[in-house]
């Protein structure tokens, strides 16, 4: 290893270079020079001498002690110590705060040191410290150098000097290792296999590895193993739900409006479906962003480009009587501004919106600015498919693999039909027929029309016609009636109402005085609500109708049961019931007898018109797949069910045309608009880069292409440290929604940018982020906590150990089912109802707030689908730290309670979970009570127990077995519904009060 | 890192030192002591605070909707002259209302006889004669005022400081800053009774507090805490064997990797058995004299026809929702918020406004006068408050003329009172102009309101503080200049 002098530092843009140096040394070197001058929760930006650093020394002490009165807010003498330019300024006192070189000469300093109570600064608390003066003295004598805040500087993507054979996770090792052994310490070692996958699964799905996953990884000594199992997990569609969740954590999504009156959404839940699908297909970042943010202005915006705006309207909506629509408008125009700030770019703007930032350099002006490319939005509704893309595509893929494997029914159907067909004898057949004894009801004439049809000349508004057919006719499969226009009628007919149209209640065909059964009845057009089946129900009060279809010929057709021999002997009767009033009868008509075989019968008119085409084959197929075969035509049916229901409205964002004018609020009032000021134009804060603008007016989808573009130095940073954070319990920079001058320094700085790098080389997308990352031996090591070092890093910034980290609410409630084997995996659709206490329910104040709660599978869904209703959510979901949406949310808390303890051990839920796993561990074949035991803990937690941790269940188990031996109705009581066959209730609720105590291990809801 | 977490990281280092051999007895309760319903994790030194503190303890009943202080507190003569009569435009001109419609509003005088009590004459109107009764130890506050008309907003901003979404209520605040001083009930407790208020549990949140800050719901029957009953069919003796199980189980694990909250968890779940204990016994009037009972109107039926506060039992709940409050105090609850909805009295002013005070006036007044026999109210600070006020202009929300016998939301200017807990009973602050319409005299926001109230406790309101998306957050909104009323202070 050179010796350090050997190495020629160069800085530059606030980080080193290291010149001539391989990647491996080059990070080691820097390191060391690192680790000489700071402690982890302060390194960046630390300079390679004793000189005073701006970012580290400064700028703390000035945001500390000084920025509440000379900030964005208060500026008093003129001072503003958040930008250079308002620190130089020159005050009001005309004496310069700050006299480049010369501390002697700076009032900063003269007032600092002042023993004078009303000269010192700061004016109240404790005067600076020694130490604190002499850094700024020193600090202003080196020329007071000011530096821009590092989160805002570029993305530096030139380091490391990664050679070209290195992998992802070596890389990321590396970061984290070579300063940990600069300071003297070692990584831990590689968590056990259980431990490992259930980490992994937990983290990647929120669910539970089988045991045998978990057995089967264990003996797998491949070298892809790991990767294997990552792989597969990248892949599960519990991934979208997994990452999906935190997203709608940040898009503070819930299934009501949220104020007092919090109403209901009842399709909001398909939004979620979209963001699912966005996690699950890699949806890159940059689309992500542009999809939500202006979906809508994308050029041919699709139904699920535009939905993705829904982002946008998760905001809160006041339905209280008496508020002012507008006040409510500007409140969630502020939430927009605000959750686009926070979510993509870790900035909290909020407070600019009633003056400048008192400690970010962000004006009240550039506030507004964002506030106008939402002010120029409109709420809407649309029509969308209920299906979503994915799940549409899912069903036609099952469909379409069925028609494949039915392929060889469909050729001997082929085969059948074109047999018939080249026997042409056998085909269905149209023959005019004459009608005997015409008669009307009402006493009017039918009067035959040389066409063989016959006009209906009467006066009643009811009526019905019938006829008889002595014609002999063979092998009768069907009665064609056909309905004529006709000149005489008013409005041209078929129908004798004054607009053309009439109703047939009833078509009925009798032979010997009895009935001739109709199996269908078709019709080239129906009127809505008055089907042609409606004329062969039985129910003369509905019937066929042909609106607004009027003034053109139509037909029905009545398909008999069973074929029909008519003759003179043998003759049928006709009847056309039409009794609806007011002249609704049909004017002129002609009827036709089909004849021939019935197995051809229902058989469409363009199968025989395809018969002599080039696509016969395919016309066919369609039809046989689609109606014919028993296998593929349920699925059919199904897809086309889907198709019927499949609109749904949902809340999107679109353009207003032409915009709103926006000017500043004073103090954020919307009731003043300061329209001196002039009028607010869209656009981005000045400290960063400038966005480019596609037309006159920047929109929405110019901010997101600026919020995703190489230049913007933050999406991308807090991107990989929120990622970075579901993955080890806690951000490089740890305050993952705050990147502003309050937020803290990046422990790992170069890691970061690498990272931000890496994922934008990967197209933005998230599952190769993820991949680099669990792929390292940093998230691979034990979370076992170490006697060296937590008291030296209490907060293991250096990564010397994985977090344990308890999991999030939802996979709180997954994880018991899961191990119960409740759990549904159903994925997307709409919201559940869980089991909800009456008082929770009553915390609502809407009176007409109902909550049905679901049953069967339905109530067994992943928490994440819970109807999250504001203003009364589940405790289950609450209690542990799930955010209350609304406000946008980027990391939850995790706390650790005693109420936590009685909901896992009383609640309905997790009772019934207890049950339900008792039944499952029940289920398993003949075994000892201790390989039992054994088998269920693993279920829960993945590893082997230690013996010393199997002996207290089984003495549990032995007491409960003989209380429950002795009180039949308790053990009844504690089994609840999930009573297992075979098994006597004694026995049973002796297992359940046992395996709830391994449901409540603290490690059972901890990924470790 | 989170100063929240620094804290819990204090507490747990605190832990490894003492428990770094085992878990045994001492460190459980050393575990006790720290974690659980938040002891001494406050940004305060443990247990103390900046000044000394009068208060130690709060009883704030909250009349969510917002009941007209023009018929209960605050008399106002000369709307019997102006009844009727429109308003001069210039106190209208930047007013907004719900449902006014200004244009044919007109002035409704109250039809309540107002008489004054006490030493100091304190004037209160004939719906609340038992609380008139208590004159000398109540501190009332007629120039109190907010900046929000609407409800959930409203209501917001007097629980939590602020009308933004997020942010923990008073009794999170007190608890983080305070800690609780029974381990074995929850620090901060919510009783309700009637229907449910327009912020429903926002009104409770910790906001960005850890959740063991939040409100925890009690009920007045049945089950007093949510999941407090072993499940059905477990007995007692099976649920400690149990514990003890899980007890063993946990720490063997906590030997194994060392991780604090390993610690915590096992702390936890003994706390939530000793909950099991406290809290129903804690709901058991069985011990409570009848003359008691009968003072607070525990068991009383509902004397009026039942309005929009309640049906049924309501009358009854309330009352022993005021009991079990002591009660919950004399067992060291830091802060106890009983909440009653519907004081929203748009119509119907008169029958409504009886009901309710009906409700309220006879337990408010038996739990100040309980307290103080029991030398309670020394240190227990209870609070009558709601979002806002109602206006003296009777309501006409379809423009007619004549006032349909309600009130609309009142911002500008409303009454609270307080009693016990450090503040000088006998006093009625600030004044409003002779219609009730503005603030006339010493105005208090309801963030000042906040601030007198943490002083109460021995907190300086600028510095308890918890840092949140890069901001100093406090009970008095930062973007605000709150004071102590120094008046209000015994």
């Amino acid at each position: 290893m050179p010796s350090l002098k050997s190495v020629k530092v160069v800085r530059s843009a606030g980080n080193f270079k290291l010149c001539g140096l391989p990647y491996r040394w080059a990070v080691q070197v820097r390191f060391r020079l690192l680790n000489a001058l700071c402690l982890a929760s302060a390194c960046f930006g630390a300079h390679a001498s004793a000189e005073i650093d701006f970012v580290k020394d400064i700028r703390p002490i000035l945001a500390n002690h000084c920025t509440s009165c000379h900030g964005g807010v208060k500026k008093r003498s003129g001072l503003s110590f958040i930008s250079e330019q308002g620190a130089f300024a020159v005050p009001k006192s005309g004496v310069p705060a700050i006299r480049k070189g010369h501390p002697e000469l700076s009032e900063l300093i003269t007032r600092i040191v002042s023993t004078d109570p009303d000269e010192r600064m700061p004016p109240d608390g404790d005067p600076l410290t020694e130490e604190q003066i002499r850094k700024l003295e020193e600090w202003i004598r080196a020329g007071a150098p000011w530096e821009r805040y590092w989160s805002f500087e570029p993305i530096d993507v030139s380091a490391p000097l990664v050679p070209p054979t290195a992998d992802a996770s070596e890389i990321i090792d590396s970061f984290i290792r070579d300063p940990l052994r600069a300071r003297g310490f070692s990584a831990s070692p590689k968590a056990d296999r259980a431990t490992l996958i259930r980490r992994l699964y937990l983290d990647l799905t929120g669910l539970l590895p089988s045991v045998d996953s978990v057995e089967a990884f264990e003996n797998d000594s491949a070298s892809d193993a790991v990767e294997r199992v990552v792989d597969h997990l990248l892949g599960s569609p519990h991934f979208g739900e997994r990452w999906g969740r935190h997203w709608l954590d940040q898009a503070r999504y819930a299934d009501s409006d949220g104020y007092e009156k919090d109403n209901a959404r009842p399709n909001a839940w398909r939004w979620r479906q979209w963001v699912i699908d966005a996690y699950n297909r890699d949806m890159p970042l940059d689309q992500f962003v542009r999809e939500q943010l202006a979906g809508d202005l994308l050029p041919n915006a699709s139904e699920e480009q535009q939905l993705a705006t829904a982002f946008h309207r998760q905001t809160l909506f006041n339905r209280e009587g008496g508020v002012d629509p507008e006040e409510d408008r500007v409140k969630r125009l502020v939430d927009r501004v605000n959750t686009t700030s926070s979510a993509w770019m870790g900035l909290t703007v909020g407070c600019s919106q009633c003056h400048d930032h008192p400690y970010d350099p962000f004006t009240q002006r550039e506030y507004y600015q964002l506030f106008a490319f939402f002010n120029d939005c409109d709420e809407r509704e649309i029509q969308i498919n209920r299906t979503s893309v994915l799940e549409q595509a899912k069903i036609e893929q099952v469909f379409m693999e069925a028609c494949k494997a039915r392929g060889a029914a469909f050729k001997t159907w082929r085969n059948e039909f074109l047999q018939r067909v080249s026997d042409g004898s056998e085909l269905p057949k149209y023959q005019n027929v004459q009608l005997g004894k015409p008669r009307m009801e009402s006493g009017g004439a039918l009067e035959a029309q040389g066409d063989g049809s016959w006009f209906a000349n009467g006066k009643a508004d009811r009526d019905t016609y019938t006829f008889i057919i002595t014609q002999k006719i063979d092998d009768l499969v069907g009665v064609k009636l056909e309905v004529l226009t006709d000149k005489r009628l008013p409005a041209g007919g078929p129908g004798w109402v004054a607009h053309g149209n009439f109703v047939l209640n009833r078509f009925y065909l009798e032979q010997g005085g009895k009935a001739v059964p109709i199996s269908s009845a078709s019709a080239d057009f129906s009127q809505r609500g008055w089907d042609v089946a409606k004329a062969i129900d039985g129910d003369e009060k509905t019937g066929w109708a042909i609106s607004p279809e009027m003034n053109k010929n139509h037909y029905a057709e009545f398909h008999l049961a069973q074929t029909v021999n008519v003759s003179a002997s043998n003759p049928l009767t006709v009847s056309l019931v039409q009794n609806y009033g007011s002249r609704h009868l049909i004017g002129r008509f002609r009827l036709k007898a089909l004849s021939g075989d019935v197995k051809m019968l229902n058989l469409p008119s363009h199968l025989f018109a395809a018969l002599e085409g080039p696509d016969r084959n395919a016309v066919l197929e369609k039809y046989y797949f689609e109606h014919v075969d028993e296998v593929t035509k349920p699925l059919f049916a199904a897809l086309n069910t889907r198709e019927k229901e499949r609109l749904m409205k949902v809340r999107v964002m679109t353009a207003k045309s032409g915009g709103r004018p926006t000017y500043v609020f004073h103090r954020g009032d919307f009731l003043q608009p300061d329209k001196d000021g002039g009028l607010v134009m869209p656009n981005t804060h000045s400290i960063f880069p400038a966005m480019r603008i596609r037309g006159e007016k920047a929109d929405r989808l110019d901010l997101a292409e600026w919020l995703v573009s190489a230049e913007n130095p933050l999406t991308a940073r807090v991107r990989v440290n929120k990622v970075w954070a579901h993955l080890f319990g806690r951000g490089l920079v740890s305050t993952v929604d705050d990147f502003g001058t309050r937020g803290a320094f990046p422990t790992h700085p170069e890691l970061l940018d690498w990272l931000a790098g890496r994922y934008q080389e990967h197209d933005w997308r998230l599952k190769p982020l993820v991949k680099d990352i669990v792929m390292s031996a940093t998230y691979q090591q034990s979370a076992a906590h170490r006697k060296d070092l937590e008291k030296i890093d209490p907060d293991n910034a250096w990564l010397f150990r994985q977090n344990r980290v308890r999991v999030e609410a939802e996979i709180v409630r997954d994880l018991y089912l899961d191990a119960a084997g409740l759990l549904s995996r159903e994925i997307g659709g709409p919201s559940f109802f869980p089991p909800l206490p009456e008082e929770v329910r009553k915390q609502s104040y809407a009176s007409k707030f109902k909550w049905t709660t679901s049953t069967g599978a339905e109530r067994y869904r992943r928490g994440m689908y819970t109807f999250f209703k504001r203003t009364a959510p589940d405790p289950n979901l609450i209690t542990f730290d799930c955010p209350d949406a609304n406000v946008a949310n980027a990391q939850r808390g995790r706390s650790n309670t005693p109420i936590q303890a009685l909901a896992t051990l009383h609640n309905e839920v997790f009772v019934e979970a207890a049950q339900a796993f008792s039944k499952r561990v029940l289920s398993w074949p003949a075994m000892s009570d201790e390989e039992r035991l054994r088998q269920a803990f693993r279920t829960c937690v993945a590893r082997k127990p230690e013996q010393g941790e199997i002996d207290p269940l089984i003495t549990l188990l032995m007491k409960s077995r003989a209380y429950y031996v002795e009180h039949g109705n308790d053990a009844n009581d504690l089994i609840g519904k999930h009573a297992a066959d075979g098994i006597k209730a004694g026995e049973q609720a002796a297992w359940i009060a046992t395996l709830r105590i391994i449901l409540n291990l603290d490690e059972f809801i901890n990924r470790g | 890192m989170h100063p929240i977490e620094q804290i819990q990281q204090l507490t747990r280092r605190n832990f490894l030192t003492t428990a770094a051999s085992g878990l045994g007895a001492a460190a459980l309760n050393a575990m006790l002591l720290e974690d659980g319903f938040g002891a001494s994790s406050s940004g305060l030194q443990a247990g103390g605070s900046h000044f000394p503190a009068k208060a130690k303890r709060c009883i704030f009943i909250f009349m969510a909707g917002a009941p007209s202080q023009l018929d209960l507190f605050d008399p106002k003569p000369k709307l019997k002259e102006l009844h009727l009569q429109k308003m001069p435009d210039s106190l209208l001109e930047n007013m907004r209302f719900a449902f006014i419609q200004k244009e044919t509003a007109v002035l409704s005088a109250s039809k309540r006889r107002f008489q004054q009590h006490g030493q100091s004459g304190m004037w209160f109107s004939e719906l609340l004669p038992n609380i008139a009764t208590c004159a000398d130890d109540i501190c009332m506050i007629k120039s109190m005022h907010t900046d929000q008309f609407n409800h959930h907003p409203g209501q917001l901003l007097m629980q939590s400081g602020t009308a933004e979404f997020g942010h923990p209520t008073i009794g999170s605040w007190l608890n983080y800053g305070l800690g609780s001083e029974n381990k074995n009930l929850p620090g901060y407790v919510v009783l309700t009774a009637g229907r449910g208020s327009s912020g429903g549990a926002t009104l409770w949140q910790s906001g960005f507090l850890p959740s063991v800050y939040e409100g925890v719901l009690f009920r007045s029957s049945g089950e007093p805490v949510l999941n407090l009953n072993n499940p059905p069919g477990l007995p007692d003796d099976l649920q400690r064997d149990g514990l003890d199980a899980l007890a063993a189980l946990n720490n063997l694990r906590y030997q194994k990797i060392q991780d604090p909250e390993i610690a915590s968890r096992i702390a936890n779940y003994e706390l939530a058995y000793r909950m099991q204990r406290a809290a129903p016994e804690l709901s058991d009037l069985t011990g409570e004299k009848q003359s008691t009972l009968d003072a607070y109107g525990v068991g009383r039926s509902t004397a009026l026809k039942s309005g929009r506060g309640g049906s049924g039992d309501a009358w009854s709940v309330f009352s022993k929702n005021c009991l079990l409050a002591r009660r919950m105090i004399e067992r060291g609850v830091r802060f106890v918020n009983i909440i009653h909805a519907s004081w929203d009295h748009h119509s119907n002013l008169d029958p409504e406004l009886e009901f309710n005070a009906g409700m309220a006036d006879q337990p408010i007044a038996a739990l100040i006068k309980d307290l103080k026999q029991r030398g309670l109210l020394e240190d227990t600070l209870v609070v009558w408050g709601a979002e806002f006020g109602r206006t003296p202009l009777g309501e006409n929300r379809r423009g007619q003329r004549k006032p349909n016998t309600g009130r609309d939301h009142h911002p500008n200017a409303f009454s609270m009172f307080m009693a016990g807990g450090g503040v000088r009973g006998g006093t009625s602050y600030g004044e409003t102009d002779e219609i009730g319409w503005n603030v006339t005299e010493n105005p208090v926001h309801a963030n000042d309101f906040h601030a007198t109230l943490l002083h109460l406790f021995g907190i300086d309101h600028e510095r308890l503080t918890v840092k949140h998306h890069g901001a100093d957050h406090r009970l008095t909104s930062i973007t605000r200049e709150s004071r102590v009323i120094k008046d209000l202070l015994a």
